[in-house]
């Protein structure tokens, strides 16, 4: 049976039961092209704001040593 | 075929290019330069001697357990930002084509591939085994790394590469106890417990199509979840015959008729090249029918 989007949501203003069974139901295939879009967007700002803002010295300190437990060691 | 071929030289590409400090393996050290900063998009462990790159798994766990991290959140800590920097390059892969980077790039899906060349009995997975990559990830990769501190206040281990990660074994475990002949690095209960899991995986990859991605990979877990809305998916027609081509060659075993953008499916596209009528495709836009 082909899965659909309801204009209305059922479980709006009900109980969280309703909702899961709502998004069980949802088809995830038939999310819009334009929310996927934009969560791709959001993971290459948080990717770009990472890095830019964030101190990739932490990855790298910890890259550039033997890492012991990586290796069975520690 | 012409795609298959382009995918191996990929993987081979992908395996040269992160491992470009070779002497690595000759000193028996591994590269300490800035590069690492920056993740491959695949299992491969930072202290694999050629290794020029950081894994991403290793990085998440490392950032998580670092002393003071959860107090640092509030307090905007750099550390905390830097996580939100490897997330968004694990979503990125995941958001754009799911798990497209196992397919194409990983170079222990790529070992596993080739294991299962070698002739034996073939055995399948039960689907239900594909779960335990999300506990994995969640205990292994989040939990443990965040909440377990030998000392109070201290920091925490990465529990997945310490107790299960095969990758870190082969590539730089074992290369490194090697070269270094017991002069430094003493091995004990914990080598011995991840070499049984190295072998158990390698041995397990013979018989069945990649089961460490299917069964145990966090970063599968991850994508896979993400390439449940990812913009590039697979979409299938209803000209289908439901021949099951698709699933004999498929590297994860799944039949993509059936589920066209399962969370395992690695977007090899394998599937595409075998389909007589031609009802499978990359897809961005139009929904695919079930």
């Amino acid at each position: 049976m082909e899965r659909q989007w309801t204009a209305n949501p059922p479980f709006i203003g009900s109980n969280p039961i309703a909702a899961s069974n709502y998004f069980r139901l949802v088809n995830m295939n038939r999310i819009p092209l334009a929310i996927r879009l934009s969560l791709l967007v959001v993971a290459i700002l948080m990717f770009v704001s990472g890095y830019i803002w964030g101190n990739p010295i932490v990855i790298w300190q910890k890259a550039a040593t033997i890492c012991l437990e990586c290796i069975g060691i520690g | 075929m012409v795609r298959e071929r382009m995918r191996r030289l990929v993987q081979a590409a992908s395996l040269v290019f992160s491992n470009l400090y070779l002497q690595g393996w000759i000193s028996g050290t591994i590269f300490t330069g800035k590069s690492k900063m920056f993740c491959v998009p695949g299992l491969h462990c930072y202290s694999c001697p050629s290794s020029v790159l950081a894994c991403p798994v290793g990085s998440v766990q490392n950032i998580l357990s670092s002393e003071g991290f959860l107090g640092g959140i509030v307090t905007g800590r750099p550390d905390s930002i830097i996580l939100l920097g490897v997330i968004g390059f694990l979503l990125t892969f995941g958001f754009l084509a799911g798990r497209i980077a196992c397919g194409w790039v990983c170079p222990f899906g790529f070992l596993q591939e080739l294991l299962y060349r070698i002739p034996s009995p073939k055995l399948t997975i039960p689907s239900s085994w594909r779960d335990a990559k999300y506990a994995v990830l969640l205990i292994f990769v989040i939990l443990f790394p965040l909440l377990l501190r030998t000392v109070p206040g201290a920091g925490g281990d990465p529990w997945f590469c310490k107790v299960i990660c095969p990758s870190g074994t082969l590539f730089a475990g074992w290369p490194l106890v090697l070269s270094d002949g017991g002069e430094t690095l003493q091995t004990g209960f914990l080598f011995s417990w991840k070499t049984v899991v190295l072998v158990l995986v390698l041995l397990w990859s013979i018989t069945s199509k990649r089961p460490f991605c299917r069964a145990l990979c966090p970063l599968g877990a991850i994508w896979g979840i993400a390439g449940k809305v990812s913009v590039f998916r697979m979409r299938v027609d209803s000209s289908c015959i439901s021949c099951d081509r698709c699933r004999t060659v498929c590297p994860v075993d799944i039949a993509i008729y059936k589920e066209p953008n399962s969370a395992e499916c690695v977007r090899c596209g394998k599937c595409i090249t075998v389909c007589p009528v031609s009802a499978i495709h990359h897809d961005v836009q139009r929904p695919e029918n079930n």
